[in-house]
């Protein structure tokens, strides 16, 4: 599904070049659950944002089902993260003015799903989540995991492919991580792509496999 | 779109409660604004538009050409609609009206004063198509006693409509009312209180009734179908030629006539000297106009200001959207439901406002401005600013933010620093560029009208009262009246004559001795107690004499006319009209008429019978403290002597200053503009203010546990705004120097365009803005910095 070959992220200062990712290979294959691990400057963020479309590499090539994804014009790219993948954040990001229900929503308001089925699909999440009592809500009301909870529906709501997850549970008590934890598990033994950037060892073992960054370069490349 | 927008925006606008509502009363105020321009250039454009055959309504437009000017009038002799029909063909009818004049009738016992009085040809209603309700429109005028009323002066002066056939007094004359008017619209130039028909003018003797004098009315022709103004010009110049232009050859003057449609009259541009008092300057319109657009464009500057200031909060949730897939139109739609119901809101307080307001602006503006009536125009109007408003404002506040990557929104490295509060600033200049040209404009128009009411006129205006009469006055019982007023202990001097002197007196055709073509020179017929009673001084010669018939063909010039004549020594060198006039003395130039303009040349006469002008306003110079009492037995005085004719006494420079009523009306509007504009900016600076503390907070705690002090603090915030509105002052100077220069033009006295009232402008400006940011630069700099640094 996923195909990175030679991908090098640097930035230019006057005298030197500062490599962040370099040379990095990478195939993803469907419904795999990959975690990708590393001390923190590896690079680890930014290949998830590279791989996410938010960031560019800076020489290097980057096909999605076997067609170049680079140089997308901005509608293009638009149009993969409505449809293709979802993202997961550290800071949840969810948007304050908004309720629970309304956050979850959104993606489909952008999609252009009609009224009606947003209402039965938004419900359903609630549902699964256990959230239904707290849909009208405003995040600052939930806990940290609530939230992070609600993030998740979110990026899945559209049922992307891909689920991208930076540091889903940095901010998080380790239970309440735990509890995220087994949501991806369980979202991609139902068949969904996960990638998820961590530092901790524990909730790396999670995915089936397991990546480690360093410097940039892919030291280490596991499948459980 | 989606509802879901609006309930966001309304949630977004709760929840930034400061901005909603430094936003809310800017727009409002904008709207208001603008709202009223609206309906004020439509009701100004609606002059005389409504008459069913208004394309072929045309007036007549005189032009008097003489050696050294030409003056234009609308208002034309009494014999050029009639002979005009009568000889060029083409014509279907014509009507003539006269200018309006305030008259005072009795009706029974009781005097009124009815402000619009008219006389008009008898086929006046079914001219002009104006409403009656009792009358025939054929008969109602057609004959010299008969008197129509509107419904509204018959209640004034009877309390009744019923009025047909009851008798009115106005010149001693009794008038017959014949028929009740509708009251005529507001939007047109022969609005009427009171119509009397010209058959009286014809009969009497007061009037003069040839080409070539009096011009008294505005003359309208009603064109035959097919028949263009210009077909009738080209056949002008020849029925004038024969009329007066061929006996005038030798004078150097010419009349002329051009025609003008009846719906062009009311906006003018200045080159008819004498027209409809209910006429309004282009000029005047556009400045108003620009003035308001300015406020609309102060309020919008200001929700830029405070979105882009806002923008780093609103940043990371744009980003965050974006990732979920909005698309750049999206989020722009997010905040375009945002300013909408901002916008909406404002409006409907906007209007709100305007309504309150209105009568006050209508009297500043002297206009008569309603709303209600037929408000469709404008309410499709205000959807229309809201929704441009809103799109301007949104694409304005948001076209940065939503191109912003959003990676770097969320990694919270987009700039804060950065272009994004360079532009505030730059926005903040130009609010306060406007506001000190406003403030400039303020400075300038009052100082204007005070040199204008201070100027030196070369007479004494102090400690006169005048009393002005309709008609002239009989002879020999003014000069009782006169000997009267000079028994009494407080009156020092009294002095007849023809007009009112500094309101602008009449002119008329001389022919100066040694030249060949006449001129126009202003004359005043007055007496020998002249001189002393407006203190005006004798530079040459000698004063009429006491006994007025011993000075028959005496006249006194001023030093204007001494040096248009070009004599060395004028004494007993002579002006011809209708027989020699001998110079007897010269006297210095004083101001006969607005300062508007300069000292025209003059000529004084102590024999008011020479052209058949009489006297009509007695001057009296008094020394009292007592003024009440004085005037009170002035009236007793009059009475004794005229007990038919009403007291009408005013202070003559009060008299003077009525010169300058519109001019205060244009200082009042632009003082009042200038507040309101100064206070949307202010607004704008303080949301602002309150933004970039808030950003620099921790800085700022930072700097005081390095050892700032609070005034290091603030004027480390305060400097920023202060150069900008430096730069807001350099760029304002120049265009107020050049627009109020042009402004001063009108005038022939006019102030000094003094540095320091830029420079004060720029300070009071300076001293608003730093008010305005001190507010909360002394909150910050004041705070404790373990609190601002707590959140780290």
């Amino acid at each position: 599904m996923i195909q990175l070959n030679n991908i090098d992220k640097y930035y230019d200062s006057k005298y030197q070049r500062t490599f962040v990712l370099k040379a990095v290979n990478l195939e993803v294959k469907e419904g795999e659950f990959l975690s990708i691990m590393g001390p923190s400057g590896s690079g680890k963020s930014t290949l998830l944002n590279i791989i996410g479309l938010l960031d560019a590499p800076s020489a290097g090539e980057y096909s999605l089902y076997e067609k170049s994804v680079l140089d997308l014009k901005e509608k293009a790219k638009v149009d993969y993260h409505r449809n293709f993948m979802g993202f997961i954040f550290q800071a949840y990001h969810l948007i304050e003015e908004m309720t629970v229900y309304e956050n979850i929503e959104t993606p489909l308001i952008y999609k252009g799903v009609k009224s009606r089925d947003r209402q039965a699909m938004v419900a359903d999440l609630l549902d699964r989540f256990n959230m239904v009592a707290k849909k009208d809500l405003f995040p600052p009301q939930l806990s940290g995991g609530q939230q992070q909870l609600v993030g998740i529906a979110r990026a899945i709501i559209g049922k992307p492919k891909l689920l991208l997850a930076d540091e889903p549970t940095g901010n998080l008590h380790s239970s309440q991580g735990e509890m995220i934890m087994e949501t991806l598990r369980d979202l991609n033994n139902e068949g969904m792509t996960i990638i998820q950037v961590t530092h901790n060892e524990k909730f790396a073992g999670y995915g089936k496999r397991i990546i480690r960054l360093e410097d940039g370069i892919v030291r280490n490349d596991v499948k459980s | 779109m989606n509802t879901t927008f609006f309930k966001l925006a309304f949630r977004s606008i709760l929840k930034n409660r400061l901005n909603s509502i430094i936003n809310i009363v800017g727009f409002s105020l904008g709207i208001a604004a603008c709202l009223f321009i609206f309906l004020f250039v439509k009701h100004e454009t609606s002059f005389d538009t409504f008459y069913p055959n208004c394309d072929r309504l045309y007036r007549l437009v005189g032009t008097f050409n003489s050696k050294d000017n030409t003056d234009l009038s609308g208002f034309t002799w009494f014999p050029a609609a009639p002979d005009i029909k009568k000889e060029i063909p083409g014509i279907d009818a014509y009507c003539r009206v006269t200018g309006e004049n305030t008259a005072k009738c009795f009706a029974g016992k009781h005097l009124f004063e009815i402000d619009k009085f008219r006389f008009a040809d008898e086929n006046f209603f079914p001219f002009f198509h104006f409403k009656l309700i009792t009358g025939n429109p054929e008969t109602i005028l057609n004959s010299a006693e008969k008197i129509v009323l509107t419904g509204q002066t018959a209640l004034k002066l009877f309390g009744s409509t019923d009025v047909i056939g009851k008798e009115l007094m106005y010149q001693h004359q009794l008038f017959t009312i014949s028929g009740i008017a509708a009251n005529p619209p507001a939007n047109t130039q022969i609005s009427f209180d009171a119509l009397a028909s010209v058959k009286y003018i014809e009969q009497s003797d007061n009037f003069w009734k040839g080409w070539g004098g009096g011009i008294t009315f505005l003359s309208y022709l009603q064109l035959a179908e097919n028949v263009s103004p210009q077909q009738v010009e080209k056949a002008l110049p020849d029925l004038l030629n024969r009329k007066v232009n061929e006996k005038w050859k030798d004078s150097g003057s010419s009349l002329s006539i051009a025609l003008q449609n009846i719906s062009k009259v009311h906006l003018a541009d200045g080159t008819i000297q004498y027209d409809c008092s209910s006429n309004r300057n282009k000029k005047s319109i556009y400045i108003i106009a620009c003035i308001s657009l300015l406020i609309l464009i102060l309020a919008i500057v200001n929700y830029i200001i405070l979105y882009t200031a806002q923008k780093n909060t609103k940043s990371k949730d744009i980003g965050v959207l974006k990732i979920h897939g909005a698309g750049k139109y999206g989020l722009m739609a997010q905040t375009y439901a945002e300013v909408l119901i901002v916008s909406a809101f404002s409006s409907a307080l906007g209007i709100l406002l305007l309504a309150l307001s209105l009568p006050f602006l209508n009297s500043q503006l002297q206009t008569t401005v309603v709303i209600g009536t037929n408000m469709f125009p404008a309410l499709g109007f205000i959807v229309l600013t809201i929704l441009l408003l809103s799109a301007v404002v949104t694409f304005f506040s948001t076209r940065k933010i939503v191109s912003l990557k959003p990676i770097e929104v969320l990694k919270n490295k987009a700039s804060i620093n950065g272009s994004g509060t360079f532009e505030n600033y730059l926005l903040v200049s130009f609010q306060f560029t406007i506001v000190i040209l406003l403030l400039i404009s303020g400075f300038i128009v009052s100082r204007q009208n005070s040199f204008l009411l201070n100027q030196e006129l070369g007479f004494n205006k102090e400690n006169i009262l005048t009393i002005e009469s309709d008609e002239e006055f009989l002879h020999q019982e003014l000069f009782d009246f006169k000997q009267d007023l000079q028994r009494l202990a407080a009156v020092r001097s009294v002095s007849l004559s023809s007009q009112t002197v500094g309101k602008g007196l009449t002119q008329n055709g001389y022919r100066i001795e040694g030249q060949q073509e006449s001129s126009m020179i202003n004359v005043v017929y007055t007496d020998a107690d002249f001189l002393n009673c407006f203190d005006v001084h004798l530079v040459e010669g000698r004063n009429f004499s006491l006994n007025s018939s011993l000075d028959k063909d005496a006249i006194l010039i001023n030093q204007q006319l001494k040096k248009k004549a070009g004599w060395d020594d004028p004494l007993n060198k002579t002006i011809n009209r209708n027989g020699k006039l001998k110079v007897i003395g010269v006297v210095n130039d004083f101001n006969f008429a607005s300062l508007e303009n300069s000292v025209q040349p003059l000529l004084i006469m102590s024999n008011p019978g020479w052209d058949g002008w009489g006297y009509s306003t007695v001057n009296i110079r008094f020394q009292t403290s007592n003024v009440q009492g004085l005037i009170s037995q002035i009236n007793q005085l009059w009475k004794d002597r005229f007990p038919e004719t009403p007291f009408k006494v005013s202070f003559l420079d009060d008299v003077l200053a009525s010169n300058y009523n519109s001019l205060k009306a244009q200082q009042r509007t632009i003082n009042f503009f200038s507040l309101l504009g100064t206070f949307i900016a202010v607004l704008g600076l303080f949301g602002l203010s309150v933004f970039t503390t808030k950003r620099r907070i921790k800085e700022i705690g930072i700097r005081k546990v390095n050892g700032a002090t609070i005034s290091e603090v603030m004027a480390m915030l305060n400097r920023d705004f202060v150069k900008w509105v430096a730069i807001a002052f350099v760029i304002a100077t120049p265009i107020a120097y050049y627009a109020m220069n042009k402004w001063l033009e009108n005038f022939a006295y006019k102030t000094e365009l003094s540095w320091w009232i830029f420079v004060l402008a720029g300070f009071l400006a300076l001293g608003i803005a730093l008010l305005t940011v001190s507010w909360q630069s002394w909150k910050a700099a004041t705070r404790n910095p373990v609190e601002a640094l707590r959140y780290e």
